[in-house]
């Protein structure tokens, strides 16, 4: 299966690097979004000392973290993202007719090559900033990938949690709330316990960013205890039985063309 | 302008056509007004409730609530209409009507602005009457010239996501054009945080942009804010920017006019 999905994702970039204008904007867009991502920060730091006492390497540890879990959700299962359109075309009775999994199938179309370029900026970041916090050392990069693995997890969880209301309501192949929650990330770039309690709620357990990318640096810098480790791990594969239960549900709901 | 009324009626309708989804869509950017909120609220407690980089909390309260309603007054799909039809090649049935390449496009997010901008305006009317007390309400006097900035800011946003989409007949996709647009957008415009806090290099390159013509201005024309260039310099190069975006659409439609090539004919 891993063959299949792999030798998939390297026909879809044969593909598109044919296109090559469109290639190099889709990296260029990935590099560009993010460091306007990081600009926030950056200039927020620029009027505030600190928040919450956390320093801005740390807060740029965070979106390192999230830049590697969208990037490589966008590259391994940019597919999420086609859902509504496949339900509204009628090509989700393709991935139905076929002797595969749907979930495997939805997961390995497409391939977001944006994603290569967020992925690259997370990937040079997590390093760099762990250097400059001190936290280079083989625990931390051990746990660095943990938490890199385990956020990708959550985050495809999400985005297939959020995709999934196609299945329930008709809105001509498009709909915000994926994107919405999608958005709700970036309250997750900041520590978690600067906002109320609700939201911290929010972010921990509905929409979960804060497991992806707020959580691993507080275990990093020694703010939370090593067991949260378990924690995410938990949470991570929680919420992919959740998300993949709900595209069955889903499914079962599907009245295929024309709903 | 009868026919750009009627390609307005045409595109409100088709807004409608699937109404949960159209109703959900409107108020799902809620959530992130709040998130907004919670930010800066939590921002402001943390520095015991003192001016950041000059900005009082009501002041950025108040912000926070325009900017939203501005920036919000298309959404993600509703920009993105001319760039998939470019995609999919359905700009073909644009090229064939009777009615100019532009009217079309701008009769289509008129109507698209149109509902939006009215559910905005109700999300402003209603924060203010809730939470009016911790905002800096805007003075009556300030209308005026909130207005021509507003109408000046809309009508340079349409036509610089007109050029964007433009592009797409050269690249064959759009969505990295349109989160390269919608990045610069977000940050330059003042959407994402006021201009005004920004260092002041940034500040100058900002000001050299389009962006903050199409948000940060009106917003602060209405709050009595600082405009960064003063009102005169903001209608002024607002009008630049939308005549430079007129002559770049010429430019990039005629390129592309002349190497369309439309299945069938």
């Amino acid at each position: 299966m891993i063959r299949i999905f792999l030798s998939m994702k390297a026909q879809y970039i044969k593909t598109e690097m044919e296109y090559s204008a469109n290639f190099w904007m889709m990296l260029l867009s990935g590099v560009l979004t993010r460091l306007v991502s990081m600009a926030a920060p950056f200039v927020i730091y620029s009027n505030l000392p600190d928040i919450a006492g956390w320093k801005r390497d740390e807060i740029y540890l965070i979106l390192a973290f999230l830049f590697i879990a969208e990037g490589l959700c966008s590259v391994l299962f940019e597919g999420i993202w086609q859902m509504p359109a496949m339900v509204f075309d009628g090509k989700f009775d393709c991935i139905l007719s076929r002797p595969v999994s749907p979930l495997f199938q939805v997961m390995s179309y497409g391939m977001g090559l944006q994603g290569i370029s967020v992925f690259l900026v997370g990937a040079v970041s997590l390093p760099v900033f762990l250097k400059r916090l001190g936290l280079f050392q083989p625990q931390g990069v051990v746990l660095s990938l943990f938490f890199v693995l385990c956020g990708t997890l959550l985050c495809m969880s999400i985005y297939l949690m959020g995709n999934c209301v196609v299945f329930w309501f008709d809105a001509g192949g498009r709909t915000t709330i994926p994107y919405t929650l999608s958005q709700v990330g970036q309250y997750a770039r900041y520590p978690l316990e600067i906002y109320p309690d609700i939201m911290r709620f929010l972010l921990l357990f509905l929409v979960p960013y804060g497991f992806i990318c707020v959580v691993p640096v507080e275990i990093l810098r020694g703010s939370a205890s090593l067991i949260w480790d378990f924690g995410v791990a938990g949470i991570s594969v929680g919420f992919f039985l959740l998300a993949r239960a709900v595209f069955y549900r889903g499914i079962r709901h599907y009245e295929s063309v024309g709903m | 302008m009868r026919t750009f009324w009627k390609l307005t009626a045409i595109s409100i309708q088709g807004q409608l056509y699937y109404r949960t989804s159209f109703f959900i869509n409107l108020l799902t950017p809620l959530a992130l007004l709040g998130g907004q909120y919670l930010l800066w609220a939590a921002l402001y407690e943390q520095q015991g409730g003192a001016a950041i980089g000059g900005m009082e909390r009501r002041e950025m309260f108040a912000y926070i609530l325009f900017a939203f309603a501005m920036s919000n007054l298309l959404n993600w799909a509703g920009e993105n209409r001319l760039s998939r039809e470019i995609k999919t090649g359905q700009v073909a049935a644009r090229c064939v009507r009777p009615a100019a390449f532009l009217t079309q496009y701008l009769a289509e997010m008129t109507g698209a602005l149109f509902l939006q901008g009215i559910v905005n305006l109700l999300v402003v009317l209603a924060g203010f009457l809730c939470f009016g007390r911790y905002m800096t309400v805007p003075s009556v006097s300030a209308l005026p010239a909130f207005i021509l900035c507003l109408v000046l800011a809309v009508a340079l946003r349409l036509m610089m996501i007109d050029v964007f989409s433009l592009l797409c007949f050269f690249t064959t996709g759009y969505l990295g054009i349109s989160w390269t647009r919608a990045a610069l957008f977000d940050f330059f415009s003042g959407a994402m945080i006021p201009v005004v806090l920004f260092p002041g290099w940034l500040k100058a390159v900002a000001c050299y942009t389009p962006f903050p013509y199409m948000l940060q201005a009106p917003v602060a024309v209405l709050l009595g804010q600082d405009t960064l260039v003063g009102l005169p310099a903001v209608y002024g190069l607002q009008t630049v920017w939308i005549l430079i975006f007129l002559g770049l659409h010429g430019l990039i439609y005629g390129l592309a006019r002349r190497n369309l090539t439309i299945a069938g004919g």
